[in-house]
């Protein structure tokens, strides 16, 4: 029982760690001209929430 | 591939239903973001530990993902060409690296570095149909990436100077697959408009 939420802890934590990780990754882009691959999907519209506010 | 992989990784940390279609949207776009850095950022130091030069291929993946970042460059429609052309250009310039820290060639890399900043120069930022940039962007990334093509460029020279091979040529091989890229999207851009 307990090992079943210890697991589910963890599962939380990583959930919200890959959440953040993936938000970081979004402010960087929506702050880029492109990224690092040979292939720029689609930038959806959505992304412009993650811009820095232009001076 | 790594689209793929996003979508899953989307799908497994929501809750069914929990986002809306344009967070859904923007969270697969940022893993796979996320997801490309780290597979690419494994590729080339495996690339490194292959040919015996993996601080060299840290160090080309950091300069090159900095200046990329910045100045923009050609893209592939496809992602699974993408995926190829990335880790052959990766692969190319670590086997150069290491080509280059055995023969020790000093002028032909200056002016490899020389032509690169130029290009980096005159050409940067070139942003895309799928990621267009405003005029604003464009200024502040193209100050961005000369700023950044300049601390390459002296880190590269500084590298040669101190002695340390290790930092000039990663240093001259990012500036120049940075500059490649740059003349084959404007060539491609040009193209299309004609």
């Amino acid at each position: 029982m307990q090992e079943v939420k210890g697991l589910k802890k963890i599962k939380m934590f990583a959930a919200k760690a890959a959440k953040a990780a993936a938000e970081s990754a979004l402010k960087r882009d929506a702050n880029n001209t492109t990224c690092f691959a040979i292939y720029q999907p689609k930038a959806p519209a959505a992304l412009g929430r993650f811009k820095k506010e232009q001076k | 591939m790594i689209s793929r992989l996003a979508e899953k990784a989307v799908d497994h940390i929501f809750p069914q239903d929990s986002l809306s279609r344009d967070d859904r949207e923007v969270y697969i776009y940022g893993f796979f973001m996320l997801f490309s850095r780290i597979f690419f950022f494994l590729l080339t130091a495996l690339w490194g530990v292959l040919l015996g030069v993996l601080l060299e291929s840290v160090l080309l993946y950091a300069a090159f993902a900095m200046i990329r970042a910045y100045a923009g460059g050609v893209h592939a429609s496809r992602e699974s060409t993408c995926t190829i052309c990335t880790s052959l250009a990766m692969l190319l310039c670590c086997a150069a690296i290491r080509l280059c820290t055995q023969v020790k060639p000093v002028l032909l890399p200056l002016a490899v570095l020389a032509f690169s900043a130029i290009v980096i120069g005159m050409l940067s930022p070139l942003d895309t149909e799928a990621k267009p940039l405003t005029e604003e962007e464009k200024r502040e990334y193209r100050r961005k990436s000369i700023l950044i093509t300049f601390i390459i460029l002296a880190a590269a020279i500084l590298g040669l100077i101190v002695g340390i091979y290790r930092v000039f040529y990663p240093c001259v091989l990012s500036l120049f697959l940075e500059s490649i890229l740059l003349l084959a999207g404007m060539a491609g851009k040009t193209f299309r408009e004609r």
